[in-house]
């Protein structure tokens, strides 16, 4: 399938409705919580705040975990590495030089749920904005438009380098090229056989892009304008002044009132 | 003076040894459509891509003469302003993968008043004329990729079209697609030109398409302009294009025929006057149809000949897929010779990469020589069924002529004076001996096309599925490689053609296997199969011309070949000596 639909999913929600750059200040502020407090209660509260984000956009569930679900192993990883290497607190179990304290496990699975819940945030983003809606937003958010414009050049033409690599590899199997078999080396060798095909194809590709570019006006001129571009409504508006204002509620309860944290020395 | 004006022009590209295009001349009038043809390598994209002044300005090398654009001369621009042109004139290529570059349809109309500043609230407008311009109205967010070849290229028009320029070049824009896109693009094309929008230029390899859309025509040759004017007029003098290799289309070979036997005094160019004119000898009985003497074998049934591919109720999807193929059942028999035909997303490549295991059936069973395939490892197909990809840059990858056809064959353990011996045949076969050390890339495209077969023949399989032979080939690189094919047949081996091209079929194939939805719509003998209006009407592909025209001539049978139509004419002498009534 190609990558350009493995993320969006197309429905009729206020989320998918919000303008890209309001959902990417969103994710700013789950990535500021995340990283302001180290109490599980505290991530869990965060953690569900985005299943509600997400069923709010009526994204279905299994689909978005299953897209989560390769970060989900690494999160636990993460969590158990801090959560083995406790010093304070009360010790629940030990081996070696490992041991486990109640507050190490608290903080390894905050330290977890952070990946965890910021790729979940990603993803729903991912899912409920379309690519060129994000790309938007992202120029809105600043983002010079060369690099956004390479962004959105990967976006489109991966799946036809994936095709071209596809048929590469087909046409070297069909004159009995096993590439799953033989030592790393002999791997390497007779990847050749795939790479060089394919390094030409996409040199050949850029230099046809690069023509079709110039005939589109490209680089024309130093400034371009955006069909997309449009103000934030006021419900948006609200929207942004309520999401800082919630991060700076948080950053208040961490430091002044030194709430969220089970590690109040450490982030 | 012209839209276009192109004085003395020529064109050498950096390091290379001959022009590009020698002093060339022409002008355009505003609002007409002109088009540029000639065979492979006869300067058509070159001239294209100087008109957008992509040619010296981003792809170098020596010009002189004077070429000027809605007034605008391209020596004027430089390699930082040539995109500003793009306000006079746009462009559209030959490959719709590398020339959309938004996320969606929409984006990419965008694209181009974007990048000339022009306002949002404008760009909204534009858009929806442009989508209404080119049909594509209901996929306004459809990503590109998604789109077929046809639609792909109606997109790159409405994107081109979306900078209002007074003029657009096309180079090409067909050749890469199937029947229904080619049919798609030249009629949005014809109404551009109807509706006096903008002027146009289109190049072709083959003149069939655009002869009939053309008030002005282009005869290049070799970089150089050999003949211009109103198609009709250029066309009068068919032995001198023919020269060129130039594809002559058989409503002109047809009335050139009635011209030499003395029943006409000119050369049609469009399949409706052709017929017109030769119903019209008809009616006054100076021309009849009969059956032809000595017809083309198109035997289909197996004659005593052992299957060698058995397809039994064969279904296959991908993951989390809708069936690609459904329920096939098929026999492929020894030295059968078949035209796999259908439209892009018929199945017919799908099937065909069931002949060498390339791909499993998910229902169903594939016998090769008897044998069940469930399990079969690649490289056991591969002694046995040899593919060559469309594109012959797909495989090609050594430093030498030698070590590409030696490498199938040292994959499957041959090596020493036997594998040297192999490939020595291989390349005999295809007329490449005596190029064993040249680097592939320095060949040509009809080389590298029989490379590729070589590449194939090597590992000496009884079976070879060729992928469209004739893509982006002129006449006489298809015909080059469709006699190789033919001799390949008449050794022996089974033969199976993947193609569009309807000519090539009816000229050389026996059986033509027709597809649509997945599934096998009619197999028949080729002229059993050129026979069935109704079945080519369903699947949305037509016979050839020469077809049609002796078809609308009432022909007593299907004809499949010029030589066909020449035996079945029959001029009256009795008739024509007679005085007139």
């Amino acid at each position: 399938m190609p990558l350009v639909t493995r993320f969006y999913i197309d429905r009729s929600s206020p989320i998918h409705q919000m303008d890209a750059r309001v959902k990417l200040i969103w994710v700013l502020v789950i990535f500021l919580a995340v990283m302001t407090f180290n109490h599980p209660l505290y991530h869990l509260a965060i953690f569900l705040s985005i299943l509600a984000a997400a069923a709010a956009a009526k994204l279905p569930m299994r689909i978005l975990f299953s897209r989560v679900k390769a970060i989900i192993p690494l999160g636990i990883l993460i969590a158990a590495m801090w959560a083995i290497f406790g010093k304070e607190g009360v010790i629940l179990w030990k081996w070696w030089v490992f041991q486990i304290t109640d507050i190490s496990l608290q903080y390894g699975i905050s330290v977890g749920f952070r990946v965890i819940s910021l790729v979940l945030a990603l993803f729903v983003v991912l899912q409920s904005t379309e690519q060129a809606e994000l790309l938007y937003g992202l120029i809105g958010l600043k983002m010079p438009y060369n690099f956004a414009f390479i962004i959105t050049a990967i976006f489109r033409f991966a799946p036809t380098i994936s095709g071209e690599a596809d048929t590469i590899r087909e046409a070297q199997r069909t004159r009995a090229m096993d590439f799953e078999t033989g030592s790393s080396i002999e791997r390497i060798r007779k990847s050749t056989s795939f790479l060089v095909p394919l390094i030409i194809r996409v040199l050949k590709t850029t230099l046809e892009l690069s023509i079709a570019l110039s005939s589109k006006a490209y680089g024309a001129y130093p400034t371009r304008t955006f069909h997309r571009q449009r103000p934030l409504d006021q419900s948006e508006k609200i929207l942004v002044v309520a999401l800082a204002g919630c991060e700076l509620l948080f950053i208040i309860m961490r430091f002044a009132w030194g709430l969220g944290a089970v590690v109040p020395d450490s982030i | 003076m012209g839209i276009i004006n192109v004085q003395h022009l020529s064109f050498r590209y950096k390091n290379a040894s001959q022009n590009a295009l020698t002093d060339i001349n022409f002008s355009v009038d505003e609002g007409k459509l002109t088009a540029v043809l000639g065979p492979t390598n006869a300067g058509k994209s070159t001239l294209c891509l100087s008109l957008n002044g992509v040619v010296p300005h981003m792809i170098s090398g020596t010009m002189k003469g004077e070429l000027s654009v809605c007034g605008v001369r391209t020596s004027e621009v430089n390699a930082e302003t040539v995109a500003q042109l793009t306000r006079h004139i746009g462009a559209v290529f030959q490959n719709p993968e590398s020339q959309l570059f938004g996320l969606s349809v929409e984006e990419d109309i965008a694209f181009g008043p974007e990048n000339l500043r022009v306002p949002p609230a404008e760009i909204t407008g534009v858009i929806d004329e442009m989508l209404k311009l080119v049909g594509l109205s209901e996929f306004r967010r459809r990503s590109p990729y998604l789109l077929s070849g046809g639609q792909k290229q109606r997109v790159a028009i409405a994107s081109a079209m979306a900078m209002h320029p007074e003029v657009i070049v096309l180079d090409e824009p067909v050749s890469e697609l199937d029947p229904v896109g080619k049919n798609e693009v030249l009629q949005i094309v014809q109404r551009l030109n109807a509706e006096g929008k903008v002027t146009i230029v289109i190049a072709d390899h083959d003149p069939e398409q655009t002869l009939s859309l053309a008030q002005q025509i282009l005869i290049l040759d070799k970089g150089r302009l050999l003949a211009k004017g109103d198609p009709y007029d250029v066309f009068q003098d068919i032995d001198r294009l023919r020269k060129t290799g130039l594809k002559i289309p058989a409503a002109s070979e047809i009335t050139n025929w009635m011209v030499e036997a003395g029943l006409s005094s000119h050369i049609e160019i469009s399949e409706e006057s052709a017929i017109n004119s030769l119903q019209d000898l008809i009616q006054k009985g100076f021309l009849s149809l009969t059956t032809v003497k000595s017809k083309r074998n198109t035997q289909a049934e197996p004659q005593g000949r052992q299957p060698v591919i058995e397809i039994q109720r064969v279904s296959f999807h991908y993951p989390e897929g809708q069936n690609v193929l459904c329920d096939i059942s098929l026999d492929i028999y020894e030295n059968d010779y078949i035209g796999l035909v259908g439209s892009n997303g018929s199945g017919k490549t799908t099937l065909a990469k069931h002949f060498n295991h390339i791909l499993e059936a998910t229902e169903g069973k594939v016998l090769l020589n008897g044998k069940n395939m469930h399990g079969m490892r690649i490289s056991d197909a591969a002694r046995q069924v040899g593919y060559v990809y469309q594109n012959p840059d797909h495989q090609i990858f050594a430093r030498t002529v030698f070590d590409e056809v030696a490498f199938g064959p040292r994959n499957l353990g041959y090596s020493g004076v036997e594998l040297n011996h192999i490939v020595e045949e291989a390349l005999a076969f295809v007329g490449l001996t005596g190029q064993e050390a040249v680097e592939p890339f320095f060949l040509g495209l009809g080389q590298r096309q029989r490379l590729a077969v070589a590449s194939v023949l090597a590992m000496r399989p009884e079976i070879l599925v060729v992928d469209e032979p004739d893509t982006g080939q002129d006449k006489a690189g298809a015909e080059e490689m469709m006699r190789l094919i033919d001799r390949l047949h008449a050794a022996g081996k089974t033969i199976i053609i993947i193609s569009h091209n309807m000519e090539l079929i009816a000229e050389h194939v026996h059986r033509v296997i027709a597809m649509s939805g997945g599934r096998i719509k009619m197999d028949a003998d080729t002229r059993s199969f050129f026979s069935d209006s109704n079945v080519l009407q369903q699947i949305s592909l037509r016979p050839p011309q020469v077809t049609r025209i002796c078809s609308a001539l009432h022909s007593p049978e299907t004809i499949l070949t010029l030589s066909e139509a020449r035996s079945s004419l029959q001029v009256e002498r009795s008739n024509l000596e007679a005085p007139c009534p």
